[in-house]
C-alpha cells in the first residue's frame, strides 16, 4: 500500500442524517490533494475523522498503511475551518502549548518558532496577546501552529479564507514548500482556482458521497468537451458562412476588433478540417483548446448529481 | 509532561497570572477583614462617649453609677435645679440628664432628658443599677441585715451545657463548625466549576477547541481544565487564608483586643450591671486564637477533615464536569440558564435547607438529603459535627463517588459532541441524542 493516507469505505451516521455515505480516498504520498464539495456536504466529517475527533460508523482509516490510532496525531497537522486561539493567551506561549500538545518537547518547540517567526518577520508579535493581532495575523500564528511539528499529512480546511491576496500568495508558497520538502497537503476549498493551481490529485463530495476522483489533468481531460478558441481578424459572416458542416459555434466575443469564436467539434472533425476552410476567409491571431475549469467541472457534477437525485425522489 | 499535565498547567497559569485573580486574592481578606473590622469600627464611631449629668433630689443614689469608657456620669451639679441644667444642654449632643426624684423608692421611675434618644446600654445600665440598689435599700429599710443583703442581691451568671454527653456540650458551636464547612463548599464549588463553565464556552466561542481535540482527546481536555482550576482555587484560598490571617491577626491583637474585647466585656458591664470585680473572668485577657483553640479543640478532627477533603473534591469534580457539560451544549454564556437551573437547584436547595439540618441533624430531612449525591457534599457536611453514624457516611460517600463516576462519564459524552456543535442552539432532546454518538 503505497498511499500515505488511505480512507476505506468511510461511513458515518448522525442519528437522523447521514454525513458520510461508503466514501473511499487515497491520497498518494507528497501530493497536494483537494477535497472539494459544497457546504454541508461531509468534508469536515471526513477530516474529524482523520484527525481521530470522531469515529466512523464502519470503515477504517490507515496513515502510511498502519490503522490510525492515537499515536498518529503528532504525524498529522490540522487546521480548521473554525479556527482560533485562546484571545487572552500570549502569542508565543500559545504556539509553545499547541505545540507541545503535539509531542514537541518546549525547547525543540522554541528552536522551530524562532525559525518561523523569522521566516515570517514576526519575532515583535512573540508578547502580543492574540486578541491584539488583526484576524490576518492570527492566520499566520495558526499556520505557523499547524505545521510547527512537522507532520508528514497536513489538512488544510479553508486554508485561504481571512487572508488578503498578498499574505494568502505567501500561504500558496508555504504550502507549495511543504510539498517539496515531502509532506502531503490534503486541502479542502472551495476556490477552485487554487485547486487547479495547487491540486494534484482530488476526490469530490456531495451529498454525503464521492462523486469523482482522480489526477486532476486527467479529470480535466476528461471533461473536455473538444471546443476550441479560434481568435481572429475578419468578417464573422463569412466565417460562419465557411465553417465545416462537422463544427458548431457556441459563442464568441470581441476584443479590441479580434473576434474568438468558441467551435465545438462534431463526429470525427478535426481542428485541421475546420482551420483549413476558415482561414482563407480570416486572419488568424490565436487558436487554442478550451480545456474546462475545476469550476466548471464541479458545478456541472453538483447540478448533474442533484437533478438526479430530484428526479429519483419524484419518481 | 503529559497532555493532561499540560492542560492543567495552562489553565492554572493562565488564570494565576491574569490580574483579576491578583485582584481579587489580595481583595479577599480585605473584604473578610473589613466585614468584621467596618461594623466594629462603626460601633465605635457612633457609640461615642455619653456624659450623663446626675440630677438627685434624693441625695442618695447619685454615687452609685460607675464610668465606662462610653459613659462618664457627672455627679457634681445633683443638686442643681433640673431646668437650669435642661436649659444649659439644650443643644448640646451626647449629653444626658438623669433626673432622680424624690419619691423613686415608690414610683421606681426615672428620667433621662436629651436631644438624642438614649440606647438601650444606657437606659438598661440605669434600670439595673438603680434597682438593685433601691432593692438593697428596701431590703435595710425592713430591717434586713446589710450583709445579708449583700449576699441576696449578688448577681447569677448563666452558662450552658449538654444533657447527654459529657464530651461535647455545646449545638450552637457544632452547628457553626458544619455551617462553616458547608459553606466553604459551597462557595468553592460554585466560584469555581462556573469557571470551568466559561472557561469551557471560551473555546468554543474562539474556535480554538478543534486544535486542540486534534492533540488530545475531548475528556482528557476537559478533565486537565477541571483539575487546573482546582488548583487556581486552591491556590487562591490557600492565600486567602495566608493574608486573612496576616491581616486580621495584627488587628485583633491590637484592635479587636483593645478595644473590641473591652467594648464587648464593658458593654456586657453596662447591661447586666455586674459589678467590675465580676468581669476579670471574662475574654479581654485572651488571645483570639487561644480562645479558638479552646472554642475548636474538643472535636474528632481526623474525622472532620477526613470528610471534608472527600466531599470538597468529590464535589468540586462531579459539579465541575456538570458545569463543563453545560458550558459544551451552548453558544454563549446567556444561553446557559435552562441548562444552568437544574444543576444549580440542588446545591442552592443544600443551602437553604442547612437551617433545619442544624435543628434537627439527625431527621429525615437531614438524612435523606446527605445521601443523595448532589446534596450530600454540603448536607453532610453540615451534619458531620453532630456525629453522623458509620454506616450512614459510608453509605453516603460511597453513593457520591458512583454517582460521580457515571455523571462525568455522562458530562464527558455530552462534552464530547457539544464542543463541536457551532451556532446550534440546543434543546435537552438534543443533548440527550448527544449521550448516544459512536465517538
Amino acid at each position: 500500500m503505497s498511499d500515505l493516507l488511505f480512507a476505506q469505505n468511510i461511513t458515518k451516521q448522525f442519528q437522523d442524517y447521514r454525513a458520510l455515505d461508503d466514501v473511499s480516498i487515497s491520497v498518494p504520498p507528497n501530493t497536494i490533494f483537494g477535497l472539494l464539495g459544497p457546504n454541508g456536504a461531509g468534508k469536515t466529517t471526513l477530516i474529524r475523522i482523520i484527525n481521530q475527533i470522531t469515529g466512523p460508523d464502519s470503515g477504517q482509516v490507515f496513515l502510511n498503511g498502519e490503522k490510525l490510532q492515537a499515536h498518529h496525531i503528532s504525524q498529522i497537522g490540522y487546521l480548521p475551518e473554525e479556527r482560533g486561539l485562546y484571545r487572552k493567551m500570549e502569542v508565543g506561549e500559545q504556539a509553545l502549548y499547541l505545540a507541545q500538545l503535539k509531542g514537541l518537547s518546549r525547547a525543540e518547540a522554541m528552536k522551530r518558532l524562532k525559525y518561523w517567526f523569522e521566516k515570517f518577520e514576526i519575532q515583535s508579535w512573540w508578547k502580543k496577546k492574540i486578541e491584539e493581532l488583526s484576524k490576518g495575523m492570527q492566520q499566520k500564528v495558526q499556520f505557523i501552529v499547524t505545521v510547527l511539528h512537522e507532520p508528514k499529512l497536513i489538512i488544510l480546511d479553508e486554508p485561504f479564507s481571512g487572508f488578503d491576496p498578498i499574505n494568502a500568495n505567501m500561504i500558496k508558497n508555504e504550502i507549495l514548500e511543504l510539498k517539496q520538502k515531502g509532506s502531503t497537503i490534503i486541502f479542502s476549498t472551495h476556490n477552485m482556482g487554487s485547486v487547479e493551481e495547487l491540486c494534484d490529485h482530488i476526490a469530490l463530495i456531495n451529498k454525503s458521497k464521492k462523486i469523482l476522483d482522480g489526477q486532476v489533468k486527467e479529470i480535466r481531460k476528461t471533461f473536455k468537451t473538444n471546443t476550441y478558441e479560434i481568435g481572429f481578424e475578419g468578417n464573422m459572416m463569412s466565417f460562419t458562412h465557411n465553417l465545416w458542416t462537422g463544427a458548431e459555434l457556441q459563442g464568441k466575443r470581441e476584443d479590441d476588433g479580434i473576434t474568438y469564436a468558441q467551435i465545438k467539434l462534431l463526429g470525427k472533425t478535426t481542428i485541421n478540417d475546420v482551420l483549413s476552410s476558415v482561414l482563407p476567409h480570416i486572419t488568424l491571431h490565436g487558436l487554442k483548446e478550451v480545456i474546462p475549469s475545476m469550476n466548471d467541472i464541479f458545478i456541472s457534477c453538483v447540478s448533474k448529481e442533484n437533478v438526479v437525485l430530484s428526479n429519483n425522489l419524484t419518481e | 509532561m503529559g497532555k493532561i499535565g499540560l492542560i492543567i498547567r495552562r489553565e492554572y497559569l493562565t488564570r494565576v497570572k491574569k490580574k483579576s485573580f491578583v485582584i481579587l486574592t489580595l481583595l479577599g481578606p480585605i473584604l473578610w477583614g473589613g466585614l468584621i473590622i467596618v461594623p466594629a469600627y462603626l460601633n465605635e464611631a457612633t457609640d461615642s462617649l455619653k456624659q450623663i449629668y446626675i440630677v438627685d433630689q434624693t441625695n442618695v443614689y447619685y454615687d452609685i453609677f460607675e464610668n465606662s469608657p462610653k459613659a462618664h456620669f457627672h455627679k457634681e451639679l445633683h443638686d442643681a435645679p433640673l431646668e437650669t441644667l435642661r436649659a444649659m444642654f439644650r443643644d448640646s449632643d451626647n449629653v444626658y440628664i438623669l433626673y432622680i426624684s424624690p419619691e423613686v423608692l415608690q414610683a421606681r421611675k426615672v428620667t433621662v432628658f436629651s436631644k438624642q434618644t438614649p440606647n438601650v446600654n444606657l437606659t438598661s445600665y440605669i434600670s439595673i443599677t438603680l434597682a438593685s440598689e433601691l432593692q438593697r435599700d428596701l431590703l435595710v429599710k425592713n430591717k434586713i441585715d446589710k450583709s445579708l443583703v449583700d449576699e441576696y442581691i449578688k448577681p447569677v451568671s448563666v452558662t450552658s451545657a449538654k444533657i447527654d454527653s459529657a464530651k461535647i456540650t455545646n449545638t450552637d458551636k457544632l452547628s457553626k463548625i458544619g455551617f462553616g464547612l458547608g459553606i466553604f463548599i459551597y462557595v468553592f464549588i460554585f466560584l469555581y466549576s462556573s469557571q470551568v463553565m466559561r472557561g469551557v464556552i471560551e473555546e468554543k466561542t474562539s474556535r480554538v477547541i478543534e486544535v486542540i481535540i486534534s492533540s488530545v482527546k475531548p475528556f482528557q481536555l476537559m478533565m486537565g481544565k477541571i483539575l487546573g482550576i482546582a488548583c487556581v482555587g486552591l491556590t487562591q484560598f490557600l492565600l486567602w487564608i495566608i493574608l486573612s490571617v496576616a491581616v486580621i491577626t495584627p488587628l485583633s491583637n491590637s484592635f479587636l483586643n483593645d478595644k473590641h474585647y473591652k467594648e464587648i466585656s464593658d458593654s456586657r458591664h453596662l447591661t447586666i450591671g455586674m459589678p467590675t470585680s465580676a468581669t476579670e473572668n471574662m475574654d479581654s485577657g485572651e488571645t483570639a486564637s487561644s480562645k479558638a483553640l479552646e472554642y475548636f479543640g474538643d472535636q474528632p478532627w481526623g474525622l472532620i477533615i477526613g470528610c471534608f477533603v472527600f466531599y470538597y473534591v468529590i464535589g468540586y469534580l462531579l459539579y465541575a464536569s456538570l458545569f463543563a457539560a453545560v458550558g459544551s451544549a451552548v453558544d454563549s454564556e446567556t444561553d446557559t440558564q435552562q441548562f444552568m437551573l437544574p444543576v444549580t437547584v440542588p446545591l442552592i436547595f443544600s443551602m437553604a435547607i442547612s437551617g433545619i439540618i442544624v435543628s434537627n441533624p439527625d431527621g429525615p430531612m437531614a438524612f435523606w438529603f446527605s445521601m443523595i449525591p448532589l446534596t450530600s457534599p454540603i448536607v453532610m457536611m453540615i451534619r458531620l459535627p453532630f456525629h453522623v453514624p458509620a454506616w450512614q457516611l459510608a453509605l453516603s460517600m460511597g453513593m457520591l463517588l458512583g454517582f460521580f463516576v457515571l455523571m462525568t462519564w455522562l458530562a464527558g459524552r455530552i462534552y464530547r459532541t457539544g464542543i463541536l456543535m457551532y451556532g446550534k442552539k440546543a434543546s435537552w432532546k438534543e443533548v440527550g441524542k448527544w449521550l448516544f454518538y459512536k465517538g
